[in-house]
């Protein structure tokens, strides 16, 4: 017997299958073949979401909010990286950014509610201070159209990893020495951070940052808090239309579902295939 | 040998034909597994103090209270008839209007039993508040349990004289600009359904099956009316509060001048908890406001129709209603009619200690509305956020 065969079988077991079953009733209920109040096969819950603006909305907001945090996440890792190498291998600013690992993303988001909400620490200080008026001139900066509050939840949970990230491709692919390669050469430090360091870390981290996107494409704990609900995310859609009054509303639910995860697996599909 | 526990032995005999007796008899040492909303940690008190401890003393019945409600219920007992199981993991459920609607709509109560409670002699079912639900008869298959009516909480400090009709708040709202929102979820499109009515001329004017004509007339003026003010709104009303608890804390720290109940009483047990400033009130709009029941129900599939049956009858027993009104313990309206009930009764009822924030229930009574049905919820969620939440 292959000694593969344990392990593929029960990879495919516990994960593959739970999956894949369902994905399948998912698909059954939104074409009306199972469910307590379905009666039959049907497009019209297809034909209907497909034609809901909501959908695509929800799907470019979440693709929007998904690209900028893993930007900005990995921009300010890189930064912290590049700017304070040194420091952050440290004992105590090591040990600080693991913290941040241990944290779920709701706890994040209270925090992010608490600290920039209109009644939040931010708002009470600049009121203390003179800069705002009072709570009313407070911009909004939770539930607001941009999803600020959402970006800086996601941001500040997902920064450490990569900066952790980075720090050990630093160690492990042997920048050290590319770089004083490189400066002996008569590479400006300029050149070699561009031309050497950036491209190395980006290259191998590649995948995982890729991930990240996909994974902060269909959060949810932060937007339950600090999202709005027009435009709102993928994971609100799904969420609210789980939960409708209207039980007849139940198949589009799944519509969408089963919308999102073949978007999900299409992408993982077409960027992992080469490998 | 029989290492039997009793406290995990449950009923699972049809108590259609037994008579009270033999029903109590075979409800003792049984488990009822209740699965109720606990967010209010008055109401949790209530059962945890109150309930639980009287059902094993009186008939030796473990009640265990789980959390769950609405569409979460909905969705096990759907799953429940899907996957064809024969036991519900719930035998009593704390269920509203809207529940019911839906549990009736795929067929998951049992009933009627509430005809079997020797307690339910003290209920008036023909009250249209009580024996209606969402317009809905209740017809023995849910048991009404507690009754409120909506209100709105302001501070009587901060706002002496409150909006009380649509004309009133347009102006407050213009004065105060981001003080006054409406949150999107079932207590805010309550307030819709009474604005509604209030739009529709005549406060019966949507009693009855739904009438997309009278909703289209009514909801226009609806949608015009609240987009005319919605600038004026908390966060200009870009955004609209997603649960009631939010909006009570932006209340409590000033950020809103207003917020609203279900529960009339309600002001006074959150002074009481010392959430709310001790010059909070509540009121009703002139043009009225929904007065509802809830109630309790049980699962068709559920292991011990006999004992939930005991626990519901407990819990409609004057001394029960009668310790939930106070105030002081939860503060949920009767569902007993206080004529009906033995003269000793009706006099404990009748002099409870008043209210102290909350409007007496005899003054907001005639601006009481009936729910309208349950289409009208369904158009109003759909159509706030097209109407409303979508339009900039």
């Amino acid at each position: 017997m292959n000694k593969n065969a344990i392990p593929i079988g029960l990879f495919l077991m516990f994960s593959v299958l739970p999956l894949a079953a369902g994905l399948l009733y998912a698909l059954c209920y939104s074409l009306g073949w199972v469910g307590t109040l379905n009666t039959g096969f049907t497009l019209t819950y297809w034909s209907a979401t497909l034609r809901d603006g909501d959908l695509w909305s929800s799907l470019g907001l979440s693709a929007f909010i998904a690209l900028c945090s893993t930007a900005l996440s990995v921009g300010l890792g890189l930064v912290l990286v590049l700017g304070c190498k040194d420091v952050l291998q440290r004992r105590i600013p090591n040990y600080l950014l693991y913290t941040p690992l241990a944290m779920p993303p709701i706890i994040f988001s209270f925090w992010v509610f608490q600290l920039m909400g209109s009644s939040g620490l931010l708002a009470r200080w600049l009121i203390k201070t003179g800069w705002v008026r009072s709570i009313d001139t407070f911009p909004a900066l939770i539930n607001d159209r941009a999803h600020i509050g959402v970006m800086v939840a996601l941001v500040l949970s997902t920064f450490p990893v990569f900066t952790l990230l980075f720090l050990n491709y630093y160690q492990s692919e042997n920048i050290v020495g590319y770089s004083q390669l490189a400066h002996t050469l008569g590479a400006t430090k300029r050149q070699t951070q561009t031309s050497i360091i950036l491209p190395l870390l980006l290259r191998k981290a590649k995948p995982t940052i890729l991930l990240y996107a996909i994974f902060l494409f269909g959060v949810f704990e932060v937007p339950l808090l600090l999202g709005r609900q027009s435009p709102r995310m993928i994971s609100m859609l799904i969420h609210a239309n789980f939960n409708k009054f209207n039980l007849m509303d139940l198949p589009r639910a799944y519509v969408i579902t089963v919308i999102y995860a073949v978007i999900i697996l299409s992408i993982v599909w077409m960027l992992f295939r080469k490998k | 040998m029989m290492a039997c526990n009793n406290a995990t032995i449950t009923s699972t005999q049809d108590p259609s034909q037994l008579n009270w007796k033999d029903i109590e008899q075979k409800a003792a040492g049984t488990t009822v597994q209740m699965t109720m909303w606990q967010g209010d940690p008055l109401i949790n008190r209530y059962m945890q103090d109150y309930v639980v401890p009287e059902l094993k003393q009186r008939y030796q019945i473990n009640l265990q209270l789980n959390t769950g409600q609405g569409n979460a219920l909905v969705k096990m007992m759907m799953a429940e008839k899907e996957s064809q199981q024969h036991t519900s993991a719930t035998d009593l459920c704390w269920i509203n209007g809207e529940t019911f609607f839906q549990l009736r709509q795929i067929d998951a109560l049992y009933g009627p039993f509430t005809q079997q409670l020797p307690n339910s002699q003290y209920i008036d079912f023909d009250n249209p508040f009580i024996g209606i639900d969402f317009q809905q008869k209740v017809d023995g298959f849910e048991c009404p349990w507690g009754n409120v009516q909506e209100c709105i909480i302001f501070d009587s400090v901060r706002t002496p004289a409150p909006p009380r009709n649509l004309q009133a708040l347009e102006a407050y709202v213009q004065a105060h600009p981001g003080k006054w929102t409406i949150p999107y979820e079932f207590t805010g499109m309550t307030l819709l359904k009474a604005w509604l009515i209030a739009l529709s001329g005549d406060k019966n004017a949507l009693n009855g099956d739904f009438d997309e004509e009278k909703y289209k007339a009514a909801s226009s003026q609806l949608w015009a009316y609240i987009n005319r003010i919605k600038p004026y709104f908390w966060r200009k009303g870009e955004t609209f509060p997603e649960n009631l608890a939010t909006m009570h804390q932006m209340f409590a720290n000033g950020e809103l001048d207003f917020t609203l109940s279900n529960n009339d009483a309600e002001v006074d047990n959150k002074i009481l908890q010392n959430i709310f400033p001790g010059t909070t009130k509540a009121y009703v709009f002139e043009t009225g406001t929904i007065q509802n029941s809830h109630y309790l129900g049980i699962p068709k599939l559920s292991g011990n129709k006999i004992g939930a049956m005991v626990v519901t009858n407990f819990m409609i027993s004057p001394e029960a209603q009668y310790r939930k009104y106070m105030p002081s313990v939860w503060g949920d309206g009767t569902v007993l009619d206080i004529q009906k009930l033995p003269q000793d009764w009706q006099l404990k009822f009748n002099n409870l200690p008043e209210r102290q924030h909350a409007p007496k229930r005899k003054d907001i009574q005639p601006y009481a509305l009936r729910e309208p049905a349950p289409e009208y919820m369904v158009r109003l969620f759909e159509d706030f956020r097209k109407y409303v939440i979508d339009q900039r």
